[in-house]
């Protein structure tokens, strides 16, 4: 199946956003992760909660929630336009913020996992072997967690690529600037003689997340297999 | 060496850790107790895994823990080595890595140390496997190791023989002796963790006994095996004495022993460094009194070596029967008590007309070594 120049552009769109969400999801999804794994505090169960909300939330509300936060006179979105000239709406950086939070939860779900599968007893033995903090995280934690992150990232890119409703409501369908797949393919089924060309798209976002989906489980076993 | 420690800790409503002992010149405590006593759980609490509610624990004069101070010293700097009862190697490193993965420098710690430990524990083809490529066993050793070659103050060894087959314990007990006094950092407490009392006999000078996060008793070895016995699980005191080998008579297979002002002869055995103090265990059950109202000279085997002489320091009356306790005079080897006890029928005390300060002689069966085994006398 060779895919035309502008089904390529999507592609890459829907590539570039998928990456970005994941970089900037990243390191909250993990601190999050960490944090509701190892650490017992008041209100625990109120981030828990609010991490796995957009789940279960219609995307469309979220992206309307977006646009109160982030629109060009939303609470954040006024100031971060006027001091940085940061502009969310009708943009891929729009379409990164929607898209992050949407796959979020998927991220911090599986960080999580595989830091309550790894479970404390490494790191106390390496405390008690004298490794300060940043020693055991790079040494110990990292390595052992690895294929678990890895997996995680799989995920939250799948997640990513296939955003739509939060997508739609908060950056709009704008072709090279929004256009994701899921949106191409919204916008090709309304267009006569469009069916063929949205069943092509839909079969490379098939592709993608079946392949997402088979190497996250793969890793996540074989992780388990190696190591427990 | 000196530890003080003092812990109050409720894990659930059935159980509650309350420790307590100041042990002033200790270098191995031995600990005895049940499943579920709060073995593990002091050892933890001592590497600072797990912060008690209330406590204090003092290592040779420095304070680790103080809550009420609000002073804990982070686990990595407390220079600890611990043998997990279930190894805890790092999955992802090699054995090598494993063994060396602490990089602090210990005092008196030469690289034929390392060798040796390796040797002994039998794990030096190990070196580049995985850990998920080792048996249980294997896994234990190379656990040991990495513990034995990285601990500066405080060395936790829980159970640290399960898993080796008879062989295996007595290489890792023949390397301690040496690591003890060759190896380890000078001030160094061990802490040693076993349902086996052969073993902490072997390698004990102090024992504790916990029951239900109690403390039972804890005391110097000696003492407890005489006095406490029962909580360890004799039924008999076990009387711990140190004895000199006079002379080895390989022709007629026997080794003559110094046992107070008395001698013994026993089966060869050339273990027994001549003139040099060795421990011995005489079980109180297999110590016969021998009835002071009869000749003397009858009193006496044909061959006149297997008794001892001494005195009646103390009498303690127990139902049905009686603990006697016998002065044995050893005091050129004063290491340990000279008192030997045994139990006698309470009918005898009267039948025999025995009294404090009485002199007595004590017919010898049996002794044991350190290492658990018996000999005839």
């Amino acid at each position: 199946m060779i895919l035309t120049e502008a089904e390529w552009q999507i592609i890459a769109l829907s590539i570039q956003i998928g990456f970005w969400s994941c970089m900037l999801n990243f390191l909250p999804a993990f601190s999050i992760a960490w944090l509701l794994s190892r650490k017992k505090f008041w209100g625990r169960f109120i981030v828990e909660a609010l991490v796995y909300l957009p789940l279960i939330l219609p995307p469309v509300v979220v992206g309307y929630g977006l646009l109160w936060v982030f629109g060009n006179f939303g609470l954040l979105g006024k100031w971060l336009n006027l001091w940085f000239g940061w502009d969310f709406v009708f943009s891929w950086y729009g379409a990164v913020v929607s898209s992050a939070i949407m796959a979020f939860p998927l991220m911090v779900r599986s960080f999580r996992l595989s830091i309550d599968h790894m479970g404390v007893a490494w790191d106390q033995t390496a405390q008690i072997l004298g490794a300060g903090r940043l020693r055991i995280l790079l040494t110990i934690v990292l390595p052992l967690i690895l294929p678990g992150i890895c997996a995680g990232v799989f995920l939250g890119f799948a997640r990513s690529l296939g955003e739509f409703g939060a997508t739609i409501t908060f950056v709009a369908n704008i072709a090279n600037q929004t256009q994701t797949l899921p949106l191409a393919i919204y916008s090709l089924m309304q267009q006569p003689g469009g069916e063929i060309l949205a069943w092509r798209l839909c079969l490379f976002s098939l592709a993608i997340a079946f392949i997402a989906l088979t190497a996250s489980e793969y890793l996540m076993r074989r992780w388990h297999k190696q190591y427990f | 060496m000196g530890i003080e420690v003092e812990l109050y800790h409720r894990i659930n409503q059935d159980f509650l850790l309350d420790i307590s002992c100041e042990l002033p010149d200790v270098q191995v405590m031995g600990i005895f107790g049940k499943s579920g006593s709060g073995k593990t759980t002091l050892l933890n609490m001592m590497a600072g895994l797990l912060r008690p509610q209330k406590g204090k624990i003092k290592i040779n004069n420095t304070n680790w823990l103080c809550t009420q101070s609000g002073i804990n010293v982070p686990v990595r700097n407390r220079g600890i080595g611990y043998a997990f009862q279930h190894q805890q190697l790092f999955p992802h490193l090699s054995v090598k890595s494993n063994i060396f993965y602490a990089k602090r420098p210990i005092a008196k710690w030469l690289p034929e140390n390392t060798m040796r430990v390796m040797e002994e524990l039998g794990i030096s083809h190990l070196l580049d496997r995985f850990p998920h490529h080792l048996s249980g066993g294997e896994k234990q050793r190379v656990s040991l190791a990495r513990t034995l070659i990285s601990s500066q103050q405080l060395l936790l060894l829980d159970e640290p023989t399960t898993g080796l087959d008879k062989g295996r314990k007595e290489n890792f007990f023949r390397l301690f002796e040496p690591y003890k006094k060759n190896m380890m950092p000078d001030k160094t407490i061990i802490f040693y963790v076993s349902h086996y009392l052969d073993e902490l006999i072997q390698m004990a000078d102090h024992l504790m006994i916990l029951d239900q996060g109690k403390v039972i008793a804890v005391d110097q070895k000696a003492e407890m095996l005489q006095k406490h016995y029962r909580p360890l699980g004799l039924k008999n005191p076990l009387n711990s004495l140190t004895v000199q080998a006079l002379s080895h008579d390989i022709q007629n297979q026997k080794t003559l022993i110094q046992i107070g002002g008395s001698q013994l002869i026993i089966p060869l055995n050339q273990e027994f460094l001549l003139n040099q103090p060795t421990d011995i265990y005489i079980d109180g059950c297999l110590i016969q009194l021998q009835n002071p109202s009869l000749d003397s000279n009858a009193l006496s085997p044909p061959s006149g070596s297997n008794t001892i002489k001494g005195q009646i320091t103390k009498i303690t009356s127990d139902s049905l029967v009686c603990k006697v306790d016998i002065n044995i005079n050893q005091a050129r080897l004063v290491k340990t008590p000279s008192v030997l006890q045994t139990i006698i029928p309470r009918y005898r005390i009267a039948d025999w007309s025995l009294i404090e300060g009485q002199q007595v002689q004590l017919l010898i069966s049996q002794i044991m070594l350190e290492n658990g085994t018996m000999m005839f006398c």
